[in-house]
């Protein structure tokens, strides 16, 4: 038998599937669309409210708002000042020491569980760790005030006395108590748990063959973790902090217990007084005049616009990391 | 497990043609064998080897002795622990959680798995090229071939450069990257990282080097500049490969061994010189591979 | 070279594992370092706990890793001193877990008894001692914020997840990116929120419900994700049978799929309430005040348990701080409990 192929004939266009979704699907896809559509209402309605309603500190204050550093309003007539400028130094300062004390913590405590724990172990301190994370934030505040407070200011004097002679580590006059130092060191604790979950979860993910392809090679563990995971997790251990960056900017009954709110400029870490938008939101809350709430809606607007940037990068970062896996 | 050849009048014709074929390649690679200068260490020697994944007999009595200075082929159906059998021999076995193991591994002599050993020394000396090229991806081609060095914190009596030279050579990759030593490893083609990789391995000078099926994941011409680099290697090393490709088993090896799994954990059927393994070999079993009966 | 015959009984071994022997250097010289440290902070001005942590670190990493550099060079005293390092960065880190834990044990539970779980304060001052006095009014609060909150996110939550997980339409990009910008709202700014939407100009004040809205924003984004997770992880193939057979979708979804992933469900719904129970900040806004309970959610203030804590730090008073500690000892307990529960729910399997 033979068999000749042809040439074949035109080739026929792609046929055009479509279907007809009955009315209860046409429903349910509405709906559902409609009830998501809720989270961009939300989150719409937010920034709206917010910026409407406290558009008129903006409007009379201008640009100064955020630059100037005096927050005083009012009385009997004279002009209100509102600026943040104090606020935001101090929200920076506060945020840059939990950064600084909590991101190392959460790395080292990451590589632990990940490359040195061993199995029994490492289930019940990843537990602990998850359990850490769902503490609430009074909790934080009033252990920080009670229990850690008297230790951190022994070791503000310690850092004092020897690295006194660096600017942000002197201060002016004794007082080590209720300082940004402290309000830092709660806040490093308060992100530990979520830098950690975020770093563990990148090193699990770094590529076994090239694990495998620097301990064939002689490397000691640390060797490889230096030449391999280290490399790889860097960007998704940046994501995590940043994450813990957006946690610390809007914490606020947990600084607030804590640290002396005092509406001036402090860049000493050490020096007992300082603030941080969210706190001051709450400490001048209860005797605003109409004009003052509306500034503070103002400030909660600018809060609300510094995480929502802040969250948004990291996740962005970390989302990449774990994709492109490099 | 036959394979049925209806154009032939019986099936041992192509069966014997292509066994024929593979026992003249390894006879043609016998004669080529040139001796070459004086081989490093006096060997690797496994004894009674078995491995266990948990519960699960992996690999039982394997013992081989792999000559300084030769190219040994471990061939055989997957699955039977050829690729086990070679992490035991420079300790990569015990990453598994679930791994032990018994007998022993002797090079020059001494057991590697003789307690107080430093593991990392015995990876220095024994070397590993893998199935998929794991180049490291943040360094550069220069600082991949050196970073066995780095790792190790150890000091190579040449200079870098000149080191970096002569890696890249033996590997048979240095005419095409010595113009872009600083630039990533990622821009390679898929041969010329597994070339990378044997030079990285080179760096530290081991006394052996195992590679798992280093070809299986590249294309023929990139597969035939390798097992030439394995010939030139060879002459200053004792190589053991593990390969699925009995062609390449018979252009390379000196000699080669059988593994074979009946259910059971695998085991070592037979070993011989090459050329003989695949001409006259001693087991019904091997005659059944090696002829193309099966796997 | 000759082949071998199959083996009597070998036994497994692991002879990489590191024997109690081999650590018996190791253990001398940790207490060698021991030693050390006690004689340097009895000659030297250091004291204090500080000094005999820091030196006893020191000296016993720097032993060892000497121990190792001897035995096996260079690279491996590196590794030592990482491994110390490593080891303690995650002591330090547990550290202040147990002592939040214990801290609040020890405390709270001098204030436990049975009957401040049937008074409230509305007799009572913060710092009167206590023997009088309660958190009932506390408790309950918290327990309908919690309802209203769940009343509230629960159907959004879902729903969102189903549309992220089951219609996976255009605009399903968008929505993920909306729900993580949600998750970063922090919790004053949603207090705030509903502040100058509903209080600022209007007449209505702090109430229950009120309450619960900022709680119900916190609480969507943390529902929808895991809810998300969990309804991924039903198997393509049962949906693939729902719709053979004929079904609808949205049958499909609500009678195979929902069910399917019911366990996980409740995770999420445990998940998401735990993150709110323990919320202050918007409730300052938001709850207005009681010192009894308010059975009207609609009108008249309320108090939650965090708030509770709240008003007691703030007293300042020994009895104040005291009543802090209770109420945060019982608020702990039901985020333990919470917690506990999501565990069993995430883990039980779905027959």
């Amino acid at each position: 038998m033979t068999f000749t192929a042809n040439a074949p004939k035109s080739i026929p266009d792609k046929r055009q599937i479509t279907t007809k979704p009955r009315i209860s699907d046409k429903i349910f896809r509405g709906i559902l669309t409609a009830m998501s559509m809720s989270s961009l209402l939300i989150l719409t309605l937010i920034g709206l409210f917010l910026s409407l309603r406290g558009f008129q500190a903006f409007q009379t204050q201008g640009i100064g708002f955020i630059t100037k550093v005096d927050w005083t309003a009012g009385v009997d007539g004279s002009p209100d000042s509102f600026g943040l400028g104090a606020m935001i130094v101090g929200t920076l300062l506060i945020s840059a020491t939990a950064l600084v004390i909590g991101v190392p913590l959460s790395v080292l405590t990451a590589l632990y569980l990940t490359f040195y724990a061993p199995e029994s172990l490492k289930r019940t301190l990843v537990t602990l760790v998850d359990l850490m994370a769902s503490f609430p934030s009074i909790l934080y505040g009033l252990w920080g005030f009670i229990v850690l407070m008297p230790m951190a200011e022994y070791w503000a004097q310690l850092i004092h006395k020897y690295l006194g002679w660096i600017p942000i580590f002197g201060m002016p006059s004794p007082a080590y108590t209720r300082s940004p130092f402290i309000a830092g060191l709660v806040l490093a604790i308060m992100i530990i748990p979520i830098v950690t979950s975020v770093s563990r979860e990148i090193f699990n993910q770094t590529p076994l063959d090239r694990i495998q392809a620097a301990y064939a090679l002689g490397a000691t563990r640390w060797a490889m973790i230096k030449a391999v995971v280290l490399p790889f997790g860097a960007s998704g251990v940046v994501g995590g902090a940043m994450l813990g960056l957006g946690r610390a900017l809007g914490e606020t009954v947990a600084v607030y217990s804590v640290l002396n709110i005092v509406f001036k400029v402090n860049f000493q870490v050490l020096y007992g007084f300082g603030g941080n938008i969210a706190s001051m939101i709450v400490g001048k809350w209860g005797e605003a005049s109409l004009t003052e709430s509306k500034a503070l809606l103002a400030a909660g607007f600018v809060l609300f616009v510094m995480t929502l940037i802040v969250n948004l990068l990291a996740n962005f970062i970390v989302r990449r990391t774990v994709k492109t896996g490099k | 497990m036959n394979n049925v050849n209806d154009d032939n009048n019986g099936e041992d014709m192509s069966t014997t043609s292509s066994t024929n074929s593979l026992s003249s390649v390894a006879a043609q690679h016998a004669a080529q064998r040139q001796p070459g200068t004086a081989p490093l260490g006096s060997g690797l020697e496994a004894r009674g080897i078995h491995a266990w994944f948990g519960k699960h007999h992996a690999l039982s009595d394997v013992s081989l002795d792999f000559a300084a200075g030769t190219v040994t082929a471990l061939i055989g159906p997957s699955g039977c622990g050829k690729s086990t059998f070679i992490r035991t021999l420079n300790r990569m076995h015990e990453f598994i959680p679930s791994a032990a193991m018994a007998g022993e591994v002797l090079l020059d002599g001494k057991d590697i798995y003789e307690s107080g050993t430093d593991v990392t020394k015995i990876r220095l000396q024994i070397g590993m090229v893998f199935q998929k090229p794991n180049p490291f991806p943040s360094m550069t081609i220069g600082q991949n071939v050196l970073s066995g060095l780095k790792l190790a914190q150890i000091k190579s009596a040449k200079s870098n450069d000149d080191l970096l030279e002569e890696c890249l050579t033996r590997a048979g990759l240095w005419n095409e990257v010595k113009d872009r030593l600083g630039a990533h490893a990622g821009g390679l083609s898929g041969g010329q990282q597994q070339r990378l990789c044997i030079a990285r391995s080179l760096a530290v000078n081991p006394k052996v080097l195992l590679m798992d099926e280093p070809c299986s994941a590249l294309d023929p011409g990139s597969t035939l500049r390798i097992e030439d680099t394995i010939g030139q290697l060879a002459k200053t090393m004792t190589i053991i490969i593990v390969t699925h490709n009995m062609q390449q088993a018979a252009r390379v090896s000196d000699y080669t061994a059988f593994f074979l799994s009946d259910g059971g954990p695998g085991q070592m059927i037979e070993v011989g010189p090459t050329n003989e393994m695949f001409s006259r070999p001693k087991d019904q079993r091997t005659e059944n591979y090696v002829s193309g009966r099966f796997g | 070279m000759t082949t071998i015959a199959n083996t009597t009984s070998v036994q497994p071994t692991k002879p990489w594992k590191v024997t109690k022997r081999q650590l018996i250097p190791n253990l001398v010289l940790l207490i060698a370092a021991a030693a050390v440290t006690y004689a340097i902070v009895a000659i030297s001005p250091m004291k204090g706990k500080l000094a005999y942590v820091l030196l006893f670190f020191i000296f016993g990493t720097g032993f060892q890793a000497a121990l190792s550099w001897s035995k096996r060079g260079k690279s491996a005293a590196t590794d030592t001193i990482a491994a110390a390092i490593m080891m303690t960065g995650g002591f330090l880190v547990f550290l202040p877990v147990v002592s939040l834990l214990f801290t609040t044990i020890a405390k709270g539970i001098k204030g436990l008894r049975p009957q401040i779980f049937t008074n409230t304060m509305e007799a009572t001052s913060y710092s009167d001692p206590l023997t009088s006095g309660g958190l009932l009014h506390a408790i309950i609060g918290t327990l309908f914020l919690i309802l209203i909150a769940t009343v509230i996110s629960l159907p959004l939550s879902i729903l969102t997840a189903l549309y992220l997980t089951e219609i996976k339409g255009k605009a399903s990009g968008f929505i993920q990116f909306l729900v993580q910008a949600m998750s970063g709202v922090p919790s004053v700014v949603a207090g705030i929120f509903i502040y100058a939407a509903l209080l600022l100009t209007t007449n209505l004040r702090g109430s229950t419900i009120i309450g619960a809205l900022p709680l119900a924003i916190l609480m969507i984004p943390t529902v929808t994700r895991t809810a998300q997770e969990v309804l991924l992880l039903v198997p393509n193939e049962l949906r693939e049978a729902g719709l053979a057979l004929g079904a609808t979708q949205w049958k499909t979804v609500a009678t195979i799929v929902v069910p399917a992933a019911r366990n996980g469900l409740i995770t999420a719904v445990i998940l998401g309430v735990a993150r709110i129970a323990g919320e202050t900040a918007p409730l300052l806004f938001t709850l207005g005040t009681s010192d009894k309970v308010n059975w009207n959610i609609f009108s008249g203030g309320q108090n939650a348990l965090p708030y509770y804590v709240w008003s007691g730090l703030r007293d300042g008073t020994e009895g104040g701080l005291q009543r802090a500690w209770t109420g945060i000892l019982v608020l702990l307990i039901l985020v333990l409990t919470l917690f506990v529960s999501a565990r069993i729910f995430g883990s039980r399997k779905v027959k």
